[in-house]
């Protein structure tokens, strides 16, 4: 992994126009972007095509990053930007396809998970936690989604979530707090089965 | 504290993003509730399944069609402007947008206002003028301003000077006056006293009178003036349609003797609710003395032609004399016509009547039109001052990218 310093110096020069500086820093961060457009859609094509688009919008606006913030911050802002565009895009495309016999937030959806796992019912059943939860997340607003796999799947502090997300940290706070809380009621019992301190298994105080 | 506050901590608790102070008052809560145990162990399970799922592999060949894909920056000035434009998150061109609705805002309220207290304003003036005139009655020696047609205002200032030297009683036997060097003849032979000073008044009336009432109002004010032995120079009733109502109006120009325009004011002012009335009062004693002057010298003129004229031997002669005499008497006429307007216009005083119906002459105040009506100068105002302003601002405009793109160029090298 390259040092901080290294990165500097890499932006400086990609944004110079040294393709060959880009390219490590794609190198570097291709792998992240990919995955959390994946993770975001849910479709293997369409992050290929966010992820294209994300670094070649950062080319373009490489001259413009004024290092205020963190470059990995900054790229997945765009990360995330690029992916909820491609999201509302495809809300509307489906708007005018009602009268298609498929109801399109399953198919691609269903077809996901067969790729990756099988099928969704034993998904529930034999499935790691992480791979129910992902399932659960699929169903949520974006604005949900993307908030917990910042957190848990990136790894990052609220203060960086409030950055990427332009938003304040009360509201990393809350909406964190809102959107987990809906996973957990989402998710099947079962997979807390294991888990349960309480002898008649409940769980779920208000 | 309920379980409920805690629940709301846990969230937070799991990713270590808690204040010391919470985090500690959190914990001794958990150990003695098991519900809140419950919930952080699901939370902090979510979470570190999430942690643990493996990284999807990109496609192999993501990295090869990015870089194949990546185009040379676009340089131009407006693509970065644009994209500089498309960048902005809705944070920050939310904020914009406000401030331009703003400043819009802004102009539109203040130009509404400026244009009412415009409005209010120039009321004041025309009511201060009014008081103005009333004070020119009263002293009857105050010289109006220019009207069009009138003598300028270097002689009124004139009879101006004169008026104290008059004042002064008899004993002024010097020759000049202000006037022309001829008008001496007269003017040491007779020094003009208060009475003798020769003054045009004029008024103006408008009364409103009650919906239907200007035909009678008319007729009634035609009567006052020949009541006071005055005359009706011209008179016009007119029938306009204001909104779907029609609506009447009346006009005249009489003329009255000076010495009862007061009194036939007082008549007509009568008729209805007066919304205005002027008097005005010019002193035009020098032209009148002045031209009185020539008056006499063309005279003597005539008679000095006239004994020329009797001892001319030759037909020759008798012609240039005679040619001479009509000339001089030609002059003589007109001055003579000059002198019987002055003595008419001092004589009879010009008074201009105008009777409208109750209603017709103002709107109500605050209608919604005068609102809309106030906007749409406004806004009107507005597009001017863009217009107007847009040379300047793209000139401005310029320099400003040219030092953005000098201080940009000199920060990155």
């Amino acid at each position: 992994m390259l040092a901080l310093s290294d990165e500097e110096g890499l932006i400086n020069k990609a944004s110079k126009g040294d393709a060959a500086a880009f390219e490590a820093l794609v190198t570097k961060y291709d792998k992240g972007v990919y995955n959390l457009a994946f993770r975001l859609v849910s479709d293997r094509d369409d992050a290929m095509d966010i992820a294209q688009e994300v670094f070649l919008k950062a080319y373009q606006a490489l001259p413009r990053f004024r290092g205020d913030s963190r470059f990995s911050t900054w790229i997945y802002r765009v990360c995330v930007n690029a992916s909820l565009d491609h999201l509302r895009r495809k809300q509307k495309m489906a708007s005018y396809s009602l009268d298609e016999p498929l109801s399109f937030k399953e198919s691609p959806v269903t077809r996901e998970i067969e790729d990756e796992s099988g099928s969704v019912e034993d998904s529930v059943e034999t499935k790691s936690l992480g791979q129910a939860v992902l399932a659960v997340l699929r169903d949520l607003e974006p604005q949900h989604r993307v908030i917990i796999l910042l957190s848990d799947v990136k790894g990052y502090s609220y203060q960086e979530i409030a950055d990427i997300l332009g938003l304040c940290m009360g509201t990393v706070k809350s909406r964190l707090h809102r959107s987990r809380n809906m996973v957990r009621k989402l998710l099947p019992p079962e997979q807390f089965g294991t888990l349960s301190v309480k002898p008649d298994g409940r769980r779920d105080p208000r | 504290m309920s379980c409920q506050v805690y629940e709301e901590m846990l969230s937070a608790y799991v990713d270590g993003e808690l204040p010391p102070l919470d985090r500690q008052a959190l914990e001794e809560h958990l150990a003695t509730c098991d519900t809140c145990g419950q919930v952080l162990l699901e939370l902090r399970s979510m979470k570190m399944a999430l942690q643990s799922l493996p990284e999807v592999e990109p496609p192999a060949g993501l990295h090869a069609t990015i870089m194949r894909n990546l185009k040379p920056r676009s340089q131009g000035l407006f693509a970065g402007l644009a994209g500089r434009l498309s960048g902005w998150t809705p944070r920050q061109w939310v904020p914009a947008v406000a401030a331009a609705m703003a400043f819009v805002l802004f102009l539109s309220v203040g130009g509404t206002y400026w244009y009412w207290s415009g409005r209010s304003s120039s009321g004041n003036l025309l009511s201060g003028m009014t008081k103005d005139q009333a004070a020119g009655q009263k002293t009857n020696l105050t010289t109006r301003g220019a009207q069009p047609g009138e003598p300028s205002s270097s002689a009124q200032f004139e009879g101006a000077a004169t008026a104290p030297r008059a004042k002064s009683g008899g004993d002024a036997g010097s020759g000049g006056t202000a006037g022309s060097g001829v008008s001496g003849l007269a003017a040491g032979g007779a020094v003009l006293q208060d009475a003798d000073r020769k003054i045009v008044r004029r008024a103006q009336v408008a009364a409103e009178v009650r919906r239907g009432g200007v035909k009678q109002a008319a007729d009634e004010a035609i009567g006052i003036v020949k009541a006071n032995f005055g005359y009706v120079e011209s008179s016009s009733i007119v029938q306009s349609e204001q909104g779907q109502k029609e609506a009447a109006s009346f006009y005249m120009v009489a003329r009255v003797p000076e010495e009862n325009l007061d009194k036939t004011i007082e008549g007509l002012a009568a008729l209805g609710r007066t919304t205005r009335q002027d008097t005005s009062a010019q002193d035009i004693t020098d032209q009148y003395v002045d031209l009185d002057a020539r008056l006499r010298n063309k005279e003597n003129e005539e008679q000095r032609l006239l004994q020329i004229m009797g001892q001319a031997k030759t037909v020759g002669e008798l012609l240039q004399v005679e040619g001479e005499l009509s000339r001089v008497r030609g002059d003589i006429e007109s001055m003579k016509a000059q002198m019987q307007r002055y003595d008419k216009s001092v004589a009879l005083s010009s008074l201009s009547l105008n009777i409208t119906e109750e209603g017709a002459t103002k709107r109500p105040p605050s209608s919604w039109h005068d609102v809309w009506q106030a906007f749409v100068n406004a806004w009107r105002a507005l597009l001017l001052f863009v217009a107007k302003i847009a040379p300047t601002m793209i000139v401005l405009a310029a320099i400003a990218v040219a030092v953005a793109l000098v201080l940009r160029k000199r920060r990155t090298a």
